[in-house]
């Protein structure tokens, strides 16, 4: 018994591996540059956003100058809150004292522009949970 | 044709064949990898371009929030180095690849004065020149001292606000 076993590749063989080879390293490659560009992207929001609240920032440091300015004139600020908008949902607050002429700086605290509207959404059940 | 010589015929066909499928699988190989070798290392440059402008961000807030801690008499245009990884160096510790500077300029008003700090991130290039050196990021801040700043005898007319 002298059997041969025959382990060749067939003819087509070699383009079935390079298909499949070159559709898993397509992929790979979209999936790494989508991950990139979605990363920078996200970092371009972020560093816009610090850029944005820097600005809102100095407008309220520019308002203090102002106010100051007004106070060394002998005139009281109209307002002692004043908001300085951040981006479309957020807002810089400053609130000052003025005491004997001279301002003191309260607070600073970023707030949100548009209050949440509780009544806006239904309820999504109507089980009384308690009565 | 000898009918001995036929099945060596046929195997030769048979391997040339084979070895011309795999020629031409190589080609192909070598054109798909060469577009995904760029696609990949394009990829990579978004990644380091990400990466460089979130540290420089974050480069450029460190140094604003320094420089409006300082005391007006303090405020000068200082730089801040990095080295390759993000990491702050002092004096004399290595060769930079980064650096935060941060420009003031004294705007004195009625009452006191608003100091604007243009804050700009940039990378050092190979050649180490100033020409060659990459903006990655600029912010702007301003700081409001209730006192006109800077003065020729160093004195200070009020108390800041804060």
């Amino acid at each position: 018994m002298n059997r041969k076993l025959n382990m060749s590749f067939g003819t087509g063989a070699p383009v079935i591996i390079l298909i499949f080879v070159v559709l898993c390293l397509t992929v790979l490659a979209s999936l790494s540059l989508m991950t990139a560009l979605s990363d920078f992207r996200l970092t371009e929001k972020s560093a816009d956003y610090t850029a944005a609240y820097y600005a809102a920032d100095s407008a309220a440091e520019a308002w203090l100058a102002e106010v100051d300015a007004g106070l060394s004139r002998g005139t009281l600020p109209e307002s002692v809150t004043a908001s300085f908008p951040v981006t479309d949902r957020q807002a810089l607050q400053v609130t000052i004292s003025v005491t004997d002429g001279r301002l003191r700086l309260l607070e600073e605290k970023l707030t949100a522009v548009e209050v949440w509207d509780y009544d806006e959404h239904l309820p999504q059940f109507s089980d009384v949970i308690v009565e | 044709m000898n009918s001995a010589d036929r099945p060596r015929s046929a195997g030769v066909s048979r391997l040339s064949v084979f070895l011309l499928e795999l020629i031409i699988v190589i080609a192909f190989f070598a054109m798909a990898s060469a577009v995904l070798l760029q696609v990949f290392a394009k990829a990579d440059q978004l990644s380091d371009r990400a990466e460089n402008l979130s540290c420089a961000a974050a480069a450029a807030t460190d140094a604003a929030e320094r420089q409006r801690t300082l005391s007006p008499e303090e405020i000068e245009t200082r730089r801040y180095y990095y080295d390759e990884n993000w990491e702050p160096l002092t004096e004399g510790s290595g060769p930079p690849s980064f650096y935060a500077e941060a420009a003031p300029e004294f705007s004195i008003g009625e009452a006191g004065t608003l100091v604007s700090f243009t804050i700009t991130v940039r990378q050092i290039g190979e050649s180490r020149n100033d020409e060659d050196q990459i903006p990655l990021y600029t912010l702007q801040t301003k700081k409001y001292y209730s006192g006109k700043y800077p003065q020729s005898d160093g004195t200070q007319e009020k108390e800041d606000v804060q």
